[in-house]
């Protein structure tokens, strides 16, 4: 068992920050990763970021809590085990740097 | 153990115990090694926050009397930040820092001198904000032991302490923390914002001394720029009608039950179907009249502190809440009567 299934070039991220004082639907950003159009060295630096903030999650009903802000990282495998797609709630405090920096650079927002 | 197969490094205890209990065997093994781990660390970190909680509990002050403590992120995001203006103390010239100075203390004299609750925890815990989180930060939020603000982007927001409802709102989710532990998640996480919602438009009422005709029953006027369609963020008088902007989208709330929106976004709703029950206290406070901390706000709040509100409330439960404390603190009469026609307007009840 690794720490999570491998994120070969089959996996699938979406990453989505959610949260705060109000829904605006116009503010929603997300953005997907495939990564079998990324390189090694943005595969490796994706997978430390995901690693950095599994440990950071909490339960889908905790995060949010008091207008606080949230990633919402979607993990699809399409592997031959079908391993089951991974969600994880990571709030915006708890939030790894590695994370927060690959949120700047796929979404552009702050 | 290899550092691969920690899953103690990796997983988040929920997810831990649901793989100890239907994981494989090994996996089992593991998860249950894992959560023997992260419980030691849980007690150690238990024993920290009894520790802070003993310093925040010999600050408290004697009923009546407020603690504020403001600070200063200054565009980081350490909290609680740089102190900048104590209880007592005079003006800074800093906008943000007197506003969340003064808003805090408009939001103490409602919670103390209409529902004689001393401060969040009816205990006297002192109030701590801070003011310049982060760098153009688009959010305000409690985070469990404080207030904090940013200062908007200045092109669709503006600082968020402009705005008294919004320091009152978040104040108050300190006040439903502890009070309940509603689901942050479907209705019950809309009943959340919604309480808080109520409590936000009830001190800034309060503050204006405003009866309920000539209260707005918006919440977070001014938050908005000028450079985008918006008058607030919400409308509890007209749910659905605070913006309708390109940058922004249209307020998705809805004001009546035939609308609830089903969704997986914004936790289940919280931030949109608490529309439903917003309309329902604006419904209930205008038919009952006079100032709307008086009456209404008096029922939602003892329907807040009353131990009949369960975690996983509904927006029925709820509003069967609301009218039993109406009938137990005014007897059967037009409270108890306006506050059911009120959710039976917006379709909650039948």
């Amino acid at each position: 068992m690794s720490t999570l299934p491998p994120l070969d070039q089959a996996t699938q991220i979406n990453l989505s920050r959610e949260g705060g004082v109000a829904f605006l639907p116009g503010q929603r950003n997300s953005c997907s990763i495939a990564l079998g159009s990324c390189s090694e060295d943005e595969r490796a630096r994706i997978r430390q970021a995901l690693l950095s903030a599994a440990p950071k999650a909490q339960a889908a009903d905790e995060a949010g809590r008091g207008d606080q802000r949230y990633f919402v990282i979607l993990i699809n495998f399409n592997d031959d085990a079908a391993t089951e797609d991974v969600r994880l709630h990571v709030g915006e405090q708890e939030a790894p740097e590695e994370l927060i920096r690959l949120w700047r650079e796929r979404t552009g927002r702050r | 153990m290899h550092a691969r197969n920690c899953l103690a490094c990796v997983l988040p205890p929920y997810l831990l115990d649901h793989l100890a209990k239907h994981g494989h065997a090994r996996l089992r093994t593991l998860a249950q090694n894992s959560l023997a781990l992260d419980n030691q660390l849980r007690l150690r970190r238990t024993a920290i926050g009894r520790a802070s909680t003993t310093l925040a509990t010999a600050r408290n002050t004697p009923p009546g009397q407020i603690s504020r403590h403001v600070h200063t992120a200054e565009s980081g995001s350490q909290l609680p930040g740089r102190l900048i203006r104590a209880e007592g103390q005079a003006t800074t010239g800093d906008v943000a820092a007197d506003e969340a100075y003064a808003y805090l203390g408009a939001t103490y004299e409602l919670f103390w001198e209409v529902f004689q609750r001393h401060s969040i925890d009816g205990a006297g815990l002192p109030l701590i904000g801070t003011v310049h989180y982060g760098q153009n930060y688009e959010n305000a939020f409690w985070n469990g032991e404080q207030m904090v603000f940013g200062d908007g982007d200045g092109e669709i927001f503006n600082r968020f302490t402009i705005a008294i409802d919004i320091v009152g709102h978040e104040l108050a989710h300190g006040v439903i923390e502890h009070e309940t532990s509603l689901a942050y998640k479907g209705q019950s996480g809309a009943l959340n914002e919604s309480l808080a919602d109520v409590f936000g438009t009830l001190v800034k009422q309060y503050h204006a001394k405003h009866s309920v005709e000539q209260a707005d029953w918006l919440i977070g006027v001014g938050l908005f720029t000028d450079e985008v369609k918006a008058t607030a963020l919400r409308s509890m008088k007209a749910p659905g009608s605070a913006y309708d902007d390109p940058a922004l989208g249209k307020d998705p709330q809805p004001g009546h039950m035939r609308d609830y929106v089903d969704t997986t976004e914004d936790n289940g709703g919280v931030h949109i179907n608490s529309g439903i029950p917003n309309r329902a206290f604006y419904l209930a406070a205008t038919a009952i009249g006079g100032y709307a901390w008086e009456k209404s706000g008096r029922i939602w709040y003892e329907a807040l502190c009353d131990e009949g509100l369960w975690d996983t409330a509904d927006f029925s439960q709820f509003a069967a809440l609301t009218v039993d404390v109406a009938e137990r603190l005014y007897g059967v009469g037009v409270e108890q009567q306006s506050v059911r026609q009120a959710w039976v307007d917006v379709g909650v009840i039948a």
